[in-house]
């Protein structure tokens, strides 16, 4: 599994993030204690508990179960908290902050509550292994093998990469620590460097059991605590042919990748292709017929160039890229018609923001640029590497929302799909500028969902735009706390409903079925900040 | 024709690749010539398919191409350059070598190649690797999941012994991991648990621990491995650190300040030990849970107009109390250059200056390079402190880095140690287009030696002078070549097989220094020096 050394990716790049106290934090101080438990009824010793404040899932602590399965946090200030349980063996609770799959339960600690009753149930693992072979069956070592399963992002149903690990010298994997329900597999194999080894047959990302098609793979469907032991990937096998050309100017700092346009979505497990040049030239020896891009930077990001590529089944030998100065992107960043500038004098002075962009497929390999906004307002951004973005300021203040983006070059203005905040940035090779609007007006929705007249906690409470549901649309999700009580905060203003599940597996595999037939529940309008109290009676899952 | 149609603007961004470019200087394509030969497991009797058959620039060994067997374990590589090149091959389960190597730890012979010249026949045979195989376990027996595991063997580096990351794999969720295609010889096996997210306190945290369950490498038992060995049940027990709380103040201004320790008496391990981050708060620094142990501590920032700074102390971590310390941000200064051709008013070359850490790590970002202007200057903006050996990397084979001065003091001969510069520096580099050649016959009895290790060992009391030494190995016909060597008395020697740099070790040395042939060298002179091979069974202690 290569989740630790991703782990070191992120790291080292440059958005390395700290944690700030809540602002306004209460001098109350409270605590939790409870027990994790298997679904089977199994007290579990060693599991990692974690208990983050929800606004900024920061500040965490993490504590370790004892023999007996029990963990015990204290001296916590003021707050509300998720709290999450992982184990090896037993499936990950995340609890991301607004998005469904928020599954980690809330603690309301705001008053120095004491909770001493919780109990965090862990569902057994499943486990997918076996192995990838190449064409003449003989096992494949060093490919990289991704478990995939789908989800709802941002308002799509995607796959999405879990698991992600690499093949032994006898072509073995195994993916670890998988939900129950519908799995796909994925093996990608790229050659490591140099790129002017010349190989007669090359690789397509393949799925499980030997398709390139996501429609056409076949789906593994595992219960909990399964394992299927018997997954065998061959490879898809192609003739390759030479790519090179020039680049201008040659310098020791230009880099040239060779990236795969056609399967955006799963390739990028790898890094893509890239060398250096020799005698002004650079050469890809071994590339697979298909669709791509060839593009060339400089180290410090000042100079670049980037070219489409079709790749049939002759050799291209003068694909060639003259540098040109990239722009660098100037930015700023306002709350309102305000220039940040005045906020200054609103926040504490060790507020810091930062401009992110990270890629929309979260993969290894695939790169985050930031920019730390100044006291004016400004920042800038350069070298980026073409892709598809989501735009993001951290370190907002609780209940500010980042309400619009828009983008300024020679040919005009684009507004930055929000609220997805997707940036395309395949375009934007040219002199710019990306305006940020925020907005601290943001309204709130709170109040306690109910069983049989009780309050109830422990539910998945999902608030959902009444319209439109189609690309993009943002939920915001939250559970219900040991009061039955819930809080959604920072919410753009508009039409919403909101809902309380009884449970809603991670995968929400059927939360859009569950919304056409939920027409009828009521909506509300919301105006910037609006507080408004809603008690939700409870949608009891269906009976196995 | 693409298959994304999301350019608005397809006949701007989407340049056809036959766009009329200026020629540019490269070398002549028919003056290429190509290496065809076979890969075949040590016994000779399986060809090896998907071999990797890497040919590599003998002077350069980063200007490679290459070629993947077929079936038959056929290769050929075309369109090389001529030249005097190395050819490796590495194939799944066996142990990387060289085409000509004498003995499993030798080097490979020197492959010359004249212009248009063809050479084929060429067989390369690969001895299977060893496999280490093993679990990861917490202190109550349970398998530990995503546990960095590395492969560790000791090098020589810069003539000191230390330990170098080889092989590395991750644990799964039974705690196994599986070490391949492993050289014969002692490998220690390190496990490194992924650190807690940034931000989080935790309770509970594990230190890198070697095999079996040794947090210093001292005490560390290594796996000794013979060729196909399968050594299985290489146990790590890992046991909880206890840690004590690390915190202080950071002084001297400075935006985004963050804070790192990282640990220095394993420093050899690379990138493997990530630094531990801080919580910083205004400029308040804490680290709640640090194991005992010598480290670095240091802190970047950015200045108000975005220019770097850097604190950097080392830090003894008792075993109990409370550590604080204080850090003084300093700016990164500028450093500036100019490399100077000896007796040339202006030399219209782009030189490449790089600096080499000592220990193959930075403490701050990558190691700085950079490439000159035509006249041969240079500017490095916020120039990191650490330990360099500076090299200018395109010279001509018989030139050679004669001198380099920082604002006027020699920092060429013993490396160069330096913390932040106070104040903006100035490096002047001379190279000197009159590199004297050494060269000749590597015999033993009445025989040639092709594939033995020649090195050119500078004598006391210039043995500390890194950029001194210089290694190859002889070609077919058992001569070697060696071009762009400073002036001064050498020592010339040629092993049988030799570990890589052990020869910049005095101690290693010592044994051999009557085998040695001296020879004097001027500026431009050329040696011819006949060697007697020391063999293996003599380099053995």
């Amino acid at each position: 599994m290569i989740k630790s050394s991703f782990f070191l990716l992120l790291f080292l790049a440059s958005s390395v993030e700290f944690a700030q106290m809540p602002v306004g934090a209460s001098s109350d101080q409270g605590s939790v204690q409870g027990v994790v438990v298997s679904t089977t009824g199994e007290t579990l010793e060693k599991a990692t508990v974690s208990l983050c404040e929800v606004w900024t899932l920061e500040g965490c602590s993490e504590v370790t179960t004892d023999r007996a399965g029990q963990f015990a946090f204290s001296h916590i200030p003021g707050g509300r908290y998720h709290l999450a349980a992982s184990r090896v063996g037993y499936v990950d609770q995340h609890s991301e902050r607004n998005t469904l799959n928020a599954s980690g339960a809330v603690v309301d600690l705001t008053h120095g509550e004491t909770v001493d009753d919780v109990s965090i149930r862990m569902t057994p693992a499943a486990v997918i292994s076996g192995y990838v072979n190449d064409e003449d069956r003989q096992p494949m070592a060093g490919a990289m093998v991704a478990e995939l399963h789908y989800a709802y992002v941002r308002g799509d149903r995607q796959l999405q990469v879990g698991a992600v690990t690499s093949t032994n010298d006898r072509g073995e994997f195994r993916l670890w620590g998988l939900g129950p329900g519908a799995h796909y597999v994925l093996a990608e194999y790229v050659p490591p460097p140099p790129t002017r080894i010349r190989n007669a047959v090359g690789y397509r990302p393949t799925f499980y059991p030997g398709v390139l098609e996501p429609p056409d793979a076949t789906p593994i469907q595992l219960r909990a605590g399964e394992e299927n032991n018997g997954i065998v990937i061959e490879l898809a096998s192609y003739h390759t042919v030479r790519v090179r050309g020039r680049v201008s100017p040659d310098d020791p700092a230009v880099k040239v990748f060779l990236v795969r346009r056609d399967t955006a979505t799963v390739s990028g497990l790898v890094q893509p292709l890239s060398t250096r040049l020799r005698h002004g030239e650079y050469e890809f020896s071994s590339v697979v017929p298909g669709s791509y891009y060839v593009y060339a930077k400089t180290d410090g990001g000042d100079l670049g160039q980037r070219k489409g590529l079709m790749v049939a089944d002759n050799d291209i030998e003068d694909c060639d890229l003259w540098l040109s100065k990239l722009p660098v992107i100037a930015g700023t960043l306002n709350l309102g018609a305000l220039n940040t500038y005045f906020l200054r004098r609103l926040w504490p002075p060790e507020t810091v923001w930062e401009v992110t962009l990270s890629p929309l497929v979260a993969l290894p390999g695939g790169r985050s640029f930031s920019a730390w906004v100044d006291g004016s307002g400004q920042f800038s951004l350069s070298g980026i590497d073409p892709g598809e973005y989501v735009i993001d300021v951290n370190g907002l203040p609780e209940n500010c929302f980042l309400e619009s983006a828009s983008f300024l070059e020679y040919a005009g203005v684009h507004r930055i799909e929000l609220p997805g905040r997707i940036w395309n940035t395949d375009l934007y090779w040219y002199p710019s500028r990306l305006d940020l609007r925020m907005s601290c007006s943001g309204a709130t929705v709170e109040g306690v969902v109910n069983k049989d007249q009780q309050p109830y906690s422990g539910a998945a409470v999902t608030l959902v735009p009444a319209q439109p549901r189609g690309s993009h649309t943002v939920f915001k999700a939250t559970t219900s706390d040991q009061n039955g009580h819930y809080v959604i905060d920072g919410i753009p203003s508009g039409s919403y409903t909101v809902f309380a599940w009884e449970s809603l597996d991670s995968n929400l595999s059927a939360l859009m079925d569950l919304l056409s037939l939920s027409q009828e529940s009521r909506g509300f309008d919301l105006a910037p900040n609006a507080h408004k109290t809603v008690d939700l009676d409870l949608i009891r899952s269906k009976e196995p | 024709m693409f298959t994304s149609l999301r350019n608005r603007w397809p006949f701007f961004l989407l340049l056809a690749c036959s766009v009329e470019f200026a020629q540019m200087p490269g070398p002549r394509t028919h003056d290429r010539g190509s290496v065809r030969g076979v890969v075949v497991s040590a016994d000779g009797s399986e060809p090896l398919r998907k071999a990797t058959v890497t040919l590599c620039d003998a002077s350069n060994p980063q200007e490679c191409s290459g070629a993947v067997t077929d079936v038959t374990g056929q290769f050929e590589i075309t369109g090389v350059d001529p030249g005097r090149y190395i050819l490796t091959a590495a194939c799944n389960g066996y142990v990387e070598q060289p085409y000509g190597q004498r003995s499993v730890n030798g080097a490979g012979v020197v492959l010359r190649l004249a212009p248009g010249q063809s050479l084929s026949g060429l067989t390369i045979k690969l001895l299977t690797g060893a496999v280490i195989t093993g679990n990861v376990y917490d202190e109550a027996g349970l398998p530990m999941a995503g546990v960095l595991v590395a492969e560790l063997r000791p090098v020589y580096n810069w003539g000191e012994r230390q330990l170098r990351v080889g092989a590395v794999a991750t644990t799964n969720d039974l705690g196994e991991y599986r070490i391949w295609g492993l050289n014969p010889g002692p490998h220690f096996v390190l496990a490194e648990p992924a650190p807690p997210p940034i931000g989080v306190r935790t309770d509970l945290h594990y230190l890198p621990t070697f095999h079996p369950g040794e947090l210093d490498a001292v005490h560390a038992v290594p796996v000794v491995a013979r060729l196909s060995d399968q050594l299985s049940g290489i146990v790590i027990d890992m046991q909880p650190a206890r840690g004590v709380g690390v915190s202080g103040r950071l002084y001297g201004g400075g935006q985004n300040p963050q804070v790192f320790l990282l640990q220095r008496d394993i420093s050899a391990l690379g990138d493997l030990v990530p630094p531990l981050p801080a919580r910083v708060q205004n400029n308040d620094f804490e680290f709640a849970n640090v194991a005992p142990g010598a480290y670095y501590l240091y802190a970047t920032a950015e200045d108000s107009r975005g220019g770097r700074m850097l604190a950097r102390q080392p830090l003894q971590v008792a075993a109990t109390g409370f550590t604080r310390f204080d850090l003084t941000l300093q700016r990164l200064t500028e450093l500036t250059g100019n490399v100077i051709v000896e007796g040339a008013e202006k030399v219209d070359t782009r030189w490449e200056v790089s600096f080499v850490p000592r220990n193959g790590r930075m403490i701050l970002g990558e190691p700085p390079d950079t490439r000159t202007g035509p006249g041969g200057d240079f500017t490095l903006h916020a120039f990191s402190p650490g330990d360099y050996l500076i090299r200018v990397e395109n010279l001509a084979d018989d030139w050679y880095l004669k001198a380099a001065r920082l604002d006027g003091s020699d920092v060429l001969g013993s490396g160069w140690s330096t913390e932040v510069f106070p104040y903006p520096q100035h490096l002047d580099l001379l190279v000197s287009p009159n590199g004297a050649t050494v060269d000749g016959y590597v015999t033993r009895g009445q025989k040639t030696c092709p594939g033995a290790t020649v090195v050119l060992v500078p004598n006391p009391p210039r043995r500390g002078e890194q950029q001194l030494y210089k290694a190859t190995s002889t070609d077919d016909d058992g001569r070697f070549l060696i071009q762009g060597a400073a002036p001064g008395d050498y020592k010339v020697f040629a092993w049988e097989s030799v570990e890589d740099g052990a020869y910049r070790n005095a101690e290693f040395l010592e044994p051999f220094e009557t085998r040695g042939q001296g020879t004097h060298l001027q500026e431009r002179s050329h040696a011819s020096v006949n060697l007697d091979l020391i063999p293996t069974t003599d380099a053995v202690p």
